[in-house]
């Protein structure tokens, strides 16, 4: 069986940010990457910084995890503003 | 002109089980209570923990009304299985185990847990809350803490609104505005917290208790995953598995991953017709001690306060005690108009003295454990996992006469000792001596076991001596 994770959840997309990133600050070491599993992380072209997808608003689970274990302290994650973001129907 | 802020007596950041359970308790104490949540109504940002044991209706009255009426998802089991799956993704050995003879309070023996979709749960818990008098708001985030004259006097909201409260109770959550606005935490440390992604998929109502009769939970022991978790819903069921933040060296989804693929579940899958439905990722705290949790004019209930259990970190039951106790200090500090943060040790006193300060006790002894085993896939369970698939199945082959099999096991058994002896020793004494009191290590040291072992041989062979 195919897991299709992308597609399972429903989202109600903010228009505010709620992750900001301080590419000056990162260093690249791929623990975000790592600990995201809505997939919202990647690594640039050069492999060199960690790049946050634009359409994360629509795809983020608010676990921060990718705040937790970013030691550069490049990303601040807080939560989206009240009554957007996902919405956990069997939660 | 602005219509000025009422003031309450206690504002609560929060509608999960700790929030709801504060604001009931507040309320009923006739305490003019406010609390946030900022999902559009409470349970939609939830942090799992849906099994819930028989101590929280050993706890709380108001649990007898939960009902399917208001929580259709509800399904209560008494068994819980377990599959030990072996380095090629079989299952080497099964069992099912019951609530045992010794299990004394009478409920407990009648089901493990409850389940039920926190989704279902937190707003059924929410309102017994508004029911009381406790305003609650959705769709609101709070950002900080209000101060003033150098005191906490209420919360501030998206929007930059103040709500006014002497008193603050943080429900909010793993990573806590409220923890960080009071000083008391700015973050986890990588080993304090856990993340664990989990999928939920759709059954036909009545296809599980078809199948797999009453069972409430399993769980999956692995060689090479982390164990996880298995829970059964009336409509579905979730898997999931969890890591501390220092121990992921990998895709955080490929442990489940692994799960899911594994041949007995994929049968499971196919057997209840099961359909994935929902991926949901959190962050637990998993500690030791929650250490700090108050401060002037604040408290912390729950994961907030870092309350979950220090050996399979559920946490709802724990948010529901930490609520209730600390809403009762908070009456107490507003009747006595004094929120500093010397009276409010109170708070960390009476959990200390509850059901989840007991829990702590042994907290370090517990952790440590299931850190070392389950956790451990590569260092211990991939001995442990054969060593019970030898006791469990090893008798049974025909291809021997009995006698000659049980030599065998045995033969095959001595060859664990090198991993399970300090094992036993330096996980599992530990535990009980935190449990049963100082001597146990003593009796249970396996040198010392050891030792005995040799005076019974010396012994046994003097008797053959005599005779």
């Amino acid at each position: 069986m195919k897991l299709d994770l992308g597609t399972l959840n429903r989202w109600n997309p903010g228009d505010q940010d709620f992750i900001a990133f301080d590419h000056q600050a990162c260093v690249g070491c791929s623990a975000c990457v790592r600990a995201c599993v809505a997939g919202i992380w990647s690594m640039d072209k050069a492999g060199e910084q960690a790049s946050l997808a634009p359409d994360y608003r629509q795809r983020c689970l608010e676990c921060g995890a990718c705040d937790q274990v970013c030691e550069a302290r490049a990303i601040h994650f807080c939560y989206p503003p009240g009554g957007t973001g996902v919405i956990f129907e069997q939660g | 002109m602005p219509h000025p802020t009422p003031s309450y007596d206690l504002i609560i950041v929060g509608a999960g089980p700790g929030g709801s359970v504060a604001a009931l308790t507040a309320a009923k104490a006739g305490l003019r209570t406010l609390f946030f949540e900022r999902g559009a109504r409470p349970g939609e940002k939830n942090a799992s923990g849906c099994g819930l044991g028989p101590r929280m209706w050993r706890a709380f009255d108001f649990m007898e009304q939960l009902t399917p009426a208001v929580c259709p998802s509800m399904r209560e089991g008494n068994a819980i299985r377990h599959h030990l799956v072996d380095e090629t993704g079989q299952v080497a050995a099964r069992m099912m185990t019951r609530p045992t003879r010794s299990v004394g309070y009478e409920p407990a023996a009648r089901f493990i847990t409850m389940n039920a979709y926190r989704s279902d749960f937190d707003p059924w818990l929410a309102s017994l809350a508004t029911a009381a008098g406790a305003e609650l708001r959705c769709s609101t985030l709070i950002t900080g803490l209000h101060h003033e004259k150098g005191r906490v006097a209420g919360v501030v909201d998206e929007q930059g609104s103040v709500h006014r409260a002497p008193m603050v109770i943080g429900a909010d959550g793993v990573l806590s505005t409220v923890a960080r606005a009071a000083g008391i935490r700015e973050r986890w440390k990588r080993d304090e917290v856990v993340l664990v992604p989990q999928l939920d998929f759709a059954v036909e109502p009545g296809r599980i208790d078809d199948v797999l009769g009453d069972e409430s939970l399993a769980c999956w022991w692995g060689v090479d995953f982390p164990a996880a978790y298995q829970v059964f819903f009336r409509d579905g069921f979730h898997i999931g598995l969890g890591n501390w933040l220092d121990a992921w060296d990998q895709d955080a989804m490929a442990p489940l991953r692994r799960v899911v693929e594994l041949p007995d579940f994929q049968r499971l899958i196919r057997t209840l017709h099961a359909e994935p439905r929902e991926l949901q990722v959190h962050l637990l705290p998993w500690l030791t001690d929650p250490g700090k949790t108050y401060s002037q004019g604040v408290m912390l209930v729950g994961d907030a306060g870092g309350f979950p259990c220090p050996l399979e970190a559920e946490g709802v039951y724990q948010a529901m005690e930490t609520g209730r106790v600390a809403a009762e200090v908070a009456a107490e500090a507003l009747g006595a108009g004094d929120p500093s943060e010397a009276f409010l040790a109170e708070y960390e006193r009476r959990w200390r003295a509850s059901s989840v300060g007991v829990e702590f006790e042994a907290g370090p002894e517990l952790a440590r454990i299931w850190r070392a085993l389950p956790f451990s896939p590569e260092q211990n369970m991939s001995w442990f996992i054969p060593m019970v698939s030898e006791l469990l199945g090893g008798i049974f082959d025909w291809s021997e006469p009995h006698a000659v099999r049980m030599q065998q096991v045995a033969q095959h058994l001595r060859g664990y000792a090198p991993q399970a002896l300090p094992f036993f020793e330096d996980e599992v004494v530990p535990l009980l001596g935190a449990v049963y009191g100082d001597e146990i290590r003593e009796l249970t040291s396996w040198r010392s076991m050891m030792r005995m072992a040799g005076i019974a041989l010396r012994l046994r062979r003097a008797a053959r001596g005599r005779s």
